[in-house]
């Protein structure tokens, strides 16, 4: 037994050695003699099979039961939908009792009114309450549908019409809302990928718009045209042909009550190939010597801004919110707009006390220069109490007429 | 439900096909002759608006029937109205206006309790208001945009919805955007139906809150993913989330559905998860007073946490409001961008809500308000069972003023609308990216307005047309029924 056990042992020994002197068991590696490297090489990829075989280990997976997500469900508590209720959030705003004009009635006193973004005077006017009262009779108060479904009427065409005319724009297109034309706009030129400059002080409409739009959003110093020359400088580094770069600002800040140097933004503009939103709620009907706006301050051609926006709620003493730019600007906005598409439409009366107000501005442009008379009287008689006064409408509200 | 027949599948995902390889080819020849024709110096360095296919559907398929959409009108939406006539020289591509109209029978506007032409009682309401307040107050909520029309609006509309208090604004689609964000930011979670409509899409993302979808109107599909998440906590962290929103529908507009409110509300009391209401469509329109989907199916209002709604369908004005307890809306008036920067509602507009809902309760002194919600139930239901007898696939709920009738094929969309409107019948048809790409469907919205000849009237000339264009999938029901149904109204 242990002879034959011996002889298979010597057997096995004298294959293996034959196996290493054979002539192509002899490797040469780096001047290094190696034997039986095929021996060792079957023999490492027999144990990579065997262990490719072993299951690798893996901690168990232990869902949660039925039980203990009950547990945790009654567990959870949610906070309050709204916080602690403050003596701030109890102050209730004053109620006006007639027309939000020059002067106004508060719990039965007439008041002077700092307040109303009235620019032009034009609460009150009677060519605009005549034409509203027959668009009224008309149409009714509300449009009852979206443009795209019969919510458009000829009056909304007109208006769009007219205010294109006004702005010597080929095409414009109407919001029902001030404050969703911004924000309907920004999301419908930039997409995810996109890059947009804006200024830090822009309004609450401004920033809904750029986040909504998931573009990258780099904000540089308010109304400083240095700190925006260097932020352009900075990006462009991308490739132009593929991402659209657009400049957001506000012709006149809400906030802070500045003008954007519109001049210096269009230079830069073309050295860096950016294309400019302009935000004018506040200075269409305000600025320039017929209120055609930032453009007509500046004596810049309005075709060298891409898209103007505008709140009709201020100068023309409307609601209601339009844009305007190029044919193929408005026409993007028709389908991809997001506030014109997925929203009632402005009521007919409304479009037509734009188009009633803007007639007037266009034939009374003497209405501004009582404007501007009213606005350096209040900066000189007023220049040190400015300081201590936070609402920014005292900088720039006075009607258009001597009170 | 849709049931989607395998062969309309088929054809339509071809017609659609088609229509792209065609597009492609078109754009291929475009590509060649711009090269040749130089581009402008100036939109050197530029980007152009739309990159690659990003308007291809504009340009390709929707402006091949562009004249479907957008028509406008010469006259109030009211159950007859004028719709102006429009040519093309370019096939399509830009429509002119002419001075010729054609009286049309409405079955597009949202115009559900009739009050979108000059009312009796309403318009020299309205009227007055317009001479003492001026179309526009030119001034945010804050500083000067509160009239005492606008205190009255939100006592009115708490007590018509049946909530402690109650805040107006003057547009409903951005009542949904700028709400949403104040309630909830990041930290907390949102669940919406999986067909809510933008408004809200857009509030929900702006909030910067996590956001789920539940499958539509499928209460059992909302509990296992309210366990599923507060199970989970926030991603990543496994904190707890800070608190939990639901968001539906009363009436959803594309299908005509009623929301199962009775069920959702169940789970949510159950789970601790606040709900968001939003009443657009059906608040006016359905319930015995008009009171909206919950008196419709029997649902305590206080069980609601957030109503919303417009103004703009049922009582013919503009605007939206939420009602809620009182510390919420003491809250919202505070903290709401809405109300912090944007225009107030304008008066007449706030005067006509007013007038339209003291009609609805019968404060006017008449009973044109119950009149008007029994006409608009019983119109819905015999236009909604005619329309089915006739074979149409018609979606929706019974009571639903909205109602949807299947086309599928992107072919039929033109053909049914233009083929209607040759016959004085105006129609709605909603296609991508409204709805899904094969579902695409004309939506017939219901008017208290609207008498029963104008109904039989629409219902002939659809049944006509429906014939020409081939969209009745269903076997129409022998013609006994509907002959009885015809010598009834006799």
């Amino acid at each position: 037994m242990a002879s034959a056990v011996v002889n298979i042992a010597t057997a096995a020994l004298d294959w293996v050695a034959v196996a290493f002197d054979a002539p192509f068991a002899g490797a040469v590696v780096f001047g290094v003699h190696i034997n039986g490297h095929l021996v060792a090489e079957v023999l490492l990829i027999a144990v990579l099979l065997f262990q490719l075989t072993r299951k690798s280990y893996k901690p168990p997976k232990k869902p949660l039961t039925e039980k203990e997500i009950d547990d945790l469900c009654e567990e959870w508590v949610p906070e309050p939908l709204h916080p602690p209720i403050t003596k701030e959030m109890k102050v209730e705003p004053p109620t006006i009792e007639s027309a939000a004009g020059p002067h106004t009635i508060i719990e039965g006193k007439e008041v002077v009114n700092f307040a109303s973004a009235n620019y032009l005077g034009l609460i009150g006017n009677e060519n605009i309450i005549d034409s509203c009262v027959a668009s009224l009779e008309k149409y009714g108060v509300g449009s009852c549908s979206s443009r795209v479904f019969y919510g458009t009427t000829n009056d909304h065409i007109d208006c769009e019409t007219r205010i294109a005319k006004f702005m010597s724009t080929p095409d414009s297109i109407l919001y029902s809302y001030g404050i969703s034309a911004i924000f309907s706009v920004i999301p419908a030129f930039c997409k995810k990928g996109d890059i947009i400059v804006a200024d830090e002080g822009v309004h609450w409409g401004v920033q809904n718009g750029l986040h909504l739009s998931r573009s990258t959003v780099v904000y540089f110093k308010h109304n400083d045209m240095a700190s925006l020359e260097s932020t352009l400088e900075k990006l462009t580094n991308k490739k132009a042909e593929k991402v659209r770069r657009y400049i957001v600002v506000e012709a006149l800040y809400q906030n802070s009550g500045q003008i954007a140097p519109l001049n210096s933004i269009v230079r830069l503009k073309e050295k860096y190939h950016f294309r400019v939103i302009l935000e004018e709620s506040h200075s269409f009907g305000v600025l320039g010597n017929t209120g055609r706006g930032l453009t007509e301050h500046y004596g810049i051609p309005i075709e060298k801004i891409d898209i103007i926006t505008a709140g009709m709620g201020n100068a023309l003493a409307t609601d209601g919110g339009f844009c305007t730019g190029s044919g193929r600007v408005v026409d993007h906005q028709r389908l991809n707009g997001s506030g014109y598409v997925f929203s009632a439409s402005l009521p007919p009366y409304l479009a037509n006390a734009a188009i009633a107000a803007v007639n007037y501005l266009e034939d009374n442009p003497s209405v501004l220069t009582v404007l501007r008379r009213n606005i350096s009287l209040v900066w000189e008689v007023n220049c040190i109490c400015l300081l201590d006064i936070t609402c920014v409408h005292v900088f720039i509200i006075f009607r258009g007429s001597l009170f | 439900m849709v049931r989607l027949p395998y062969v309309t599948a088929l054809t339509t995902l071809f017609s659609y096909g088609l229509l792209f390889a065609f597009g492609q080819l078109r754009d291929f020849f475009r590509k060649i002759i711009d090269w040749f024709k130089s581009t402008s110096k100036d939109l050197k360095g530029y980007a152009p608006i739309c990159l690659g296919l990003e308007d291809f559907y504009t340009r390709r398929l929707y402006l091949r029937i562009q004249d479907c959409f957008s028509r406008p009108i010469a006259s109030a939406p009211d159950a007859w109205f004028d719709v102006v006539e429009r040519y093309s020289k370019d096939n399509n591509k830009t429509l002119h206006r002419t001075s010729k109209t054609s009286k049309c029978l409405n079955l597009g506007s949202y115009n559900y309790l009739g009050f979108a032409a000059a009312d009796e009682y309403c318009t020299p309401r309205v009227i007055e208001s317009l001479k003492k307040y001026s179309p526009s107050t030119c001034s945010i909520r804050v500083d000067g945009g509160t009239t005492d029309l606008h205190t009255e609006l939100e006592f009115l509309v708490a007590r018509f919805v049946g909530k402690p208090a109650a805040i107006t604004f003057g547009m409903g689609y951005v009542t949904n955007s700028a709400i949403i964000p104040v309630l909830i930011g990041k930290g907390g979670l949102i669940i919406s139906d999986s067909l809510n409509h933008n408004s809200i899409v857009n509030g929900a993302r702006g909030s910067g809150a996590a956001v789920r979808v539940f499958q539509h109107n499928n209460a059992p599909h909302l509990e296992e993913v309210l366990r599923e998440q507060i199970a989970e906590g926030q991603p990543r962290t496994h904190r707890p989330w800070k608190k939990i929103i639901v968001i539906v529908e009363g009436i959803y507009s594309m299908e005509g559905e009623l929301c199962q409110l009775p069920e959702i509300i169940a789970v949510c009391k159950k789970y601790k998860v606040y709900t968001y209401l939003d009443e657009a469509h059906s608040i006016g329109a359905v319930g015995k007073s008009g009171k909206g989907v919950c008196e419709l199916l029997g649902v305590d209002p206080a069980d609601v946490d957030i109503m919303m709604g417009t103004f703009t369908k049922s009582f013919g004005s503009c605007g939206g409001y939420i009602a809620a307890s009182k510390e919420i809306v003491q809250y919202l008036k505070h903290a709401c961008p809405a109300q912090l920067y944007a225009t107030s509602m304008s008066p007449p507009a706030v005067q006509q809500v007013i007038s339209a809902l003291k009609v609805i309760l019968g404060e006017d002194g008449s009973s044109r308000g119950a009149q008007k919600l029994a006409q608009i139930r019983e119109n819905s239901n015999f236009f909604r069972s005619e329309l089915k007898k006739m074979g149409f696939e018609v979606l929706g709920d019974n009571d639903s003023p909205v109602m949807p009738i299947m086309l599928y094929n992107p072919a039929k969309i033109p053909a049914f609308s233009r083929d209607c409107l040759k016959q004085n019948v105006a129609v709605v048809t909603v296609a991508f990216p409204a709805t899904p790409l094969l579902l695409a469907r004309a939506r017939i919205c219901i008017s208290a307005a609207h008498s029963r000849e104008d109904l039989l009237k629409g219902l002939e000339v659809i049944s006509k047309v429906g014939d020409l264009v081939g969209i009745k999938y269903f076997p129409a029901e022998p013609p006994k029924h509907g002959h009885q149904a015809h010598k009834k109204v006799d």
